[in-house]
């Protein structure tokens, strides 16, 4: 471009905005300005600037329309006020369509925002090359376990020995997994201690891997005994945040004591994160009474742990060479069998970070996990009811048409063209999305807090993500619209004047699509209504099942953390307080163990038949620590043998339940009974009892084989029965006695019975969001069903009066006129059964007890959408049947 | 139509009575010269078109020039009652600025 020249598209723009009469004057000006802008601010500037001035000569736009071209814009306004007229004419008939579009797009707002969270988690600027590294054992060709966590030696070797690993981070939580618990107190005030969950120790890289906004301080985590909260906490210990830094803070677990020094405040950043965490502590801290097992352990998979790749690298390839690290740390993998495979072997895998939170299969998931199917799922939903709301649309505006043949045909003898009138009806299908989008946009502003209170999220309009959804569903809602104008709009257009104005114009345009439409509807409420059905038998069945313990009024009391003495030391205290807990009255029966029914289970203890060393004998059952007082405390039964008792001693005993039993190989329970078998294949254990199986996990898992010794000393969790009588002072005499004997440790417990469903709670949540779109979807197809009905039986009033005069019964007349709707529903019924079927059983094959596919699972849904199908269209149908035929036969 | 002068109405009747007579381009110069601040030119225009609605402008075609790319301008003058309504804006504004305390 030479100097001096405005740009072309510049001056396109301009004189398609710009009043005509200005055009000379602006366009002048603006060039006279792009002149000296020029010399004076350099060409690009200028550009810019002109731009600009281009664009902001919309506000001389106004009356260029009228003089530029004055048809179309009185045209233009024509359509809209008669649609308008139109609107107001029918006011019934657009008040269906304007709320039956309003409900379908308020859902899929929903939707989107629900699906927008659930997809934001882990997304730092460079989350594409950051993973999580996981690991599973097998020893002699059999896998012991899968951990999404890994070792503590893993994340530094990897930093050193792998080119492409640009940084790794772990993260170490005292409670991951077995229920450990981390207590921080101010050291001025002892009375101000909590138990914290979100609690982790951390490597200083963790806050640059995921972005962290550091609010105060600075990020020392690379400095020992060094600290970071977020404000809510710097507000829950020191009541301010600025307050909080350089304060001290002590920490306690079982284990271990720290003072810790208050480095900074952090926030947590604007997406969500799949393990979250309120409180950091500095890694080193940590790993300096024991580097052994904090820096260098291949054995111990506690470690959370996060590694940055370098730009461009694979990593599947760091995969493979992990193999070889493992080797170079773990020499006694190097040993072989005859056939020259390794015994045992690891293998790594990197999961990047932002698929964690829906595509986790580790049963020892830290963090909070969703389920990438529901939320697929929920997406094409959200596509369909949108795509329902607009087929009502374009049924009800095509059966219309004939209504308004009269008036297309009057439009057409005084000169309209069709494109005119196809413009026309455009506009009208234009406005009534535009007002049904306004509309949506108010139902989710008003039903938003209901919605979060079922998906348990804090959701809002705004969390709708930009790029992925926003482009997408501006552009789905410009094609429907389109789409939706456009069918009828042809239609419409389409009818010939002089016939219509004859009054002969009776050909029924469009109606095996309408009828491929409805059928389609049906077919996805029906659709809906089965899955809400099935999902909501299952988790009932879940509810319902049989246990095999009783967890009606049994209280979970954590272990303390805090102690001044070692494991064996400690057992005086814990027989006080159990003794003195039975001494309250309401108290049943009491017990400890290292594990309560709820938690995951990760197997990995050997239990062997016979004394060996040899590996192939070796079956890895999980083992389960416990007092004498836990099986008689949770009810559960014994085939065989009894349970731990004061009276067996001298020799140590084992319980197996009834799985463990059988992977060991014993036939029956009697046979098992009073054998001595090998615990890490050299400690001998004499089997003194034989467990029915209970269900320790969900019921979406089988059950596991399962050991129990006995120890006094592993008090993680009090289990405590109580009677059904005064739950509450119970609990409270209970904590007291806590607090006296168990000083400096906060006193937390819960009801087994919601510890355990709380495994069910992603289900209910997809359960409540199933049906409520399910209702939502099926009161549109309804609201469209009724405009559709009400408006074809208006169609045949005369006839239906002739009917009479002739001699027709109502029922008669009824049957006649809801015949069509109940074929198209059970054609839709037959189409949505085989779907419906399919996904159902892979839906209940992710559970290892489930319930049976039967058909009422489908014919009661099928019942339900025919019965609310036909109350939409009876009123109608039935108002008519009963006029009299005079009334209707009268005009004319 | 209210003939009393908005604040941007104000200072563009201030430039052109300035220049005695002036035109946008030239307008939006002296704007961002005298207040140092970007205006756009249709911003101007606009303001122009209504003063000269309300009568206290006038216009006429003037010289085309080269860097205009041969276009003419609309050249604009301020009337005498353009020129009174400002005079009198000024001085009520001058009066009461009398009347605010000093603040150094």
């Amino acid at each position: 471009m030479t100097n001096g020249k405005t740009p072309r598209l510049g001056s396109w723009l301009l004189k398609l905005l710009c009043r005509k009469e200005y055009l000379d004057e602006v366009k002048g000006d603006l060039e006279e300005n792009f002149y000296w802008r020029t010399k004076e601010v350099g060409l690009r500037k200028a550009r810019i600037r002109y731009y600009l001035d281009v664009f902001s000569t919309v506000r001389l736009t106004k009356v260029n329309l009228s003089s530029y071209n004055g048809f179309t814009r009185s045209m233009f306004l024509s359509f809209i006020k008669s649609s308008f007229r139109n609107f107001r004419r029918q006011w019934t008939y657009t008040f269906l369509n304007i709320f039956g579009l309003a409900l379908g797009m308020a859902a899929a707002l929903f939707i989107l925002e629900y699906v927008s969270d659930e997809l934001n988690y882990n997304k730092p600027s460079d989350a594409d090359r950051i993973y999580r590294v996981s690991n599973d054992y097998y020893r002699f060709k059999k896998m012991i376990y899968e951990s999404s966590m890994t070792f503590s030696g893993v994340g530094p070797a990897m930093q050193r020995d792998l080119a492409d690993v640009e940084k790794y981070a772990r993260l170490f939580s005292a409670s991951t997994g077995w229920g450990g618990a981390m207590i921080l107190t101010r050291p001025d005030q002892p009375s101000v201690n909590f138990k914290e969950h979100k609690l982790f120790f951390a490597d200083p890289g963790l806050i640059d891997l995921f972005d962290i906004p550091m609010l105060h301080g600075a990020n020392e985590l690379d400095q020992l005994n060094t600290i970071l909260l977020t404000p809510e906490m710097a507000v829950k210990y020191f009541g301010d945040v600025t307050d909080a830094i350089g304060q001290t803070l002590r920490y306690n677990d079982n284990a271990t004591e720290y003072e810790l020094k208050v480095a900074g405040i952090f926030e947590r950043p604007d997406y969500n994160l799949q393990v979250d965490f309120n409180v950091l502590i500095s890694y080193s801290t940590r790993a300096q009474s024991d580097p052994e097992r904090f820096e260098n352990d291949w054995g111990g998979n506690a470690f959370i742990t996060f590694v940055k790749l370098r730009q461009g690298a694979n990593p599947s390839g760091i995969e493979e060479a992990m193999d070889e690290l493992t080797l170079k740390y773990k020499p006694g993998y190097l040993e072989k069998n005859e056939s020259g495979e390794y015994n045992r072997i690891n293998r790594y895998f990197l999961t990047n970070i932002q698929d964690i939170h829906l595509n986790s299969k580790y049963q020892n998931e830290v963090g909070t996990i969703g389920n990438a199917t529901s939320v697929n799922l929920l997406q094409v939903i959200a596509v369909f009811i949108v795509v329902v709301a607009w087929i009502n649309f374009i049924n009800l505006t095509t059966a219309k048409s004939i209504d308004r043949a009269r008036e297309v045909g009057v439009r057409k003898v005084l000169g309209a063209r069709r494109k005119e009138l196809v413009l026309q009806f455009f506009t009208e299908a234009f406005l009534i999305n535009l007002f049904a989008l306004v509309f949506a946009v108010g139902i989710v502003l008003l039903g938003q807090g209901q919605f979060n209170g079922f998906t348990e999220k804090d959701l809002g309009l705004e969390s709708i993500q930009m790029d992925s959804f926003v482009v997408p569903g501006v552009m789905i809602f410009i094609l429907g619209t389109i789409l939706s104008g456009l069918y009828p709009a042809l239609i419409l257009s389409s009818h010939q004047a002089v016939l219509t104005l004859k009054g002969k114009y009776r050909k029924q345009s469009g109606i095996s699509l309408r009828r491929g439409l409805i059928v389609f509807q049906l077919l996805f409420s029906s659709l809906l209504i089965m899955a809400t059905l099935a999902i909501n038998r299952q988790l009932n069945y879940m509810n319902d099942q049989e246990m095999g313990f009783d967890m009606d009024q049994v209280l979970i009391f954590r272990g303390p953390a805090i102690r001044d003495v070692t494991n064996e030391a400690h057992i005086p205290s814990i027989r006080t307080f159990k003794e003195r807990v039975l001494s309250i009255a309401n108290v049943k029966s009491v017990g400890t163990s290292s594990v309560i029914p709820g938690i995951g289970i990760l197997r990995g203890i050997v239990l062997v038949k016979q004394k060996t060393q040899n590996g192939d004998d070796m079956k890895s059952i999980e083992r389960v620590v416990v007092d004498n007082g836990f099986h008689r405390t949770l009810g559960m039964n014994f085939i065989a043998g009894e349970g731990f008792d004061e009276s067996i001693r001298g020799f140590a005993p084992i319980v197996l339940n009834e799985a463990a039993m059988l992977e060991l190989g014993f036939q029956d329970a009697q046979e098992a009974l009073g054998q001595t078998i090998y615990e890490f294949g050299q400690e001998e254990r004499v089997i003194v009892g034989i467990l029915e199986n209970y269900h320790h996990e969900s019921l979406n898992r089988k059950i596991d084989p399962m050991y129990f010794v006995r120890n006094e000393a592993f008090d993680t969790f009090y289990v405590i029965r109580l009677a059904n009588a005064q739950t509450a002072s119970a609990i409270k005499a209970i904590g007291n006695l806590y607090s006296e004997i168990f000083p400096g440790n906060p006193a937390e417990y819960y009801f087994l019975d919601s510890f355990f469903n709380n495994q069910y709670k992603r289900d209910e949540v997809n359960s409540k969001v199933f049906s409520s779109f399910a209702l939502m979807a099926i009161v549109v197809a309804c609201l469209g069903l009724y405009g559709l009905s009400s408006f074809s039986t208006v169609q045949r009033t005369k006839e239906i009066g002739i009917r009479k005069v002739l001699g027709a019964k109502v029922h008669s007349i009824y049957y006649l006129l809801s015949r069509e709707i109940i074929l198209l529903a059970v054609l839709g019924f037959l189409l949505a059964a085989p779907i419906a079927n399919y996904g159902i059983n892979r839906w209940l094959e992710g559970f290892a007890y489930h319930i049976d596919v039967k058909p009422w699972l489908f014919l009661l849904p099928f019942a339900l959408v025919l019965v609310v199908t036909l109350l939409a269209v009876s009123q109608k149908i039935i108002s008519t049947a009963l006029t009299n035929p005079v009334k209707s036969l009268r005009y004319e | 139509m209210s003939l009393t002068l908005g604040a941007l109405e104000e200072i563009i009747l201030l430039l052109v009575l300035k220049q005695k007579e002036s035109y946008g381009a030239e307008l939006v110069r002296l704007y961002k010269d005298q207040l140092h601040k970007e205006i756009t030119l249709p911003a101007v225009v606009v303001v122009l078109k209504r003063l000269e609605k309300k009568g206290f402008l006038k216009s006429y075609v003037g010289e085309p020039t080269e860097e205009r790319g041969g276009r003419r301008k609309i050249m604009y003058e301020a009337t005498k009652s353009g020129y009174q309504v400002i005079e009198e804006a000024m001085e009520a504004k001058n009066t009461i600025w009398q009347m605010v305390p000093k603040l150094s």
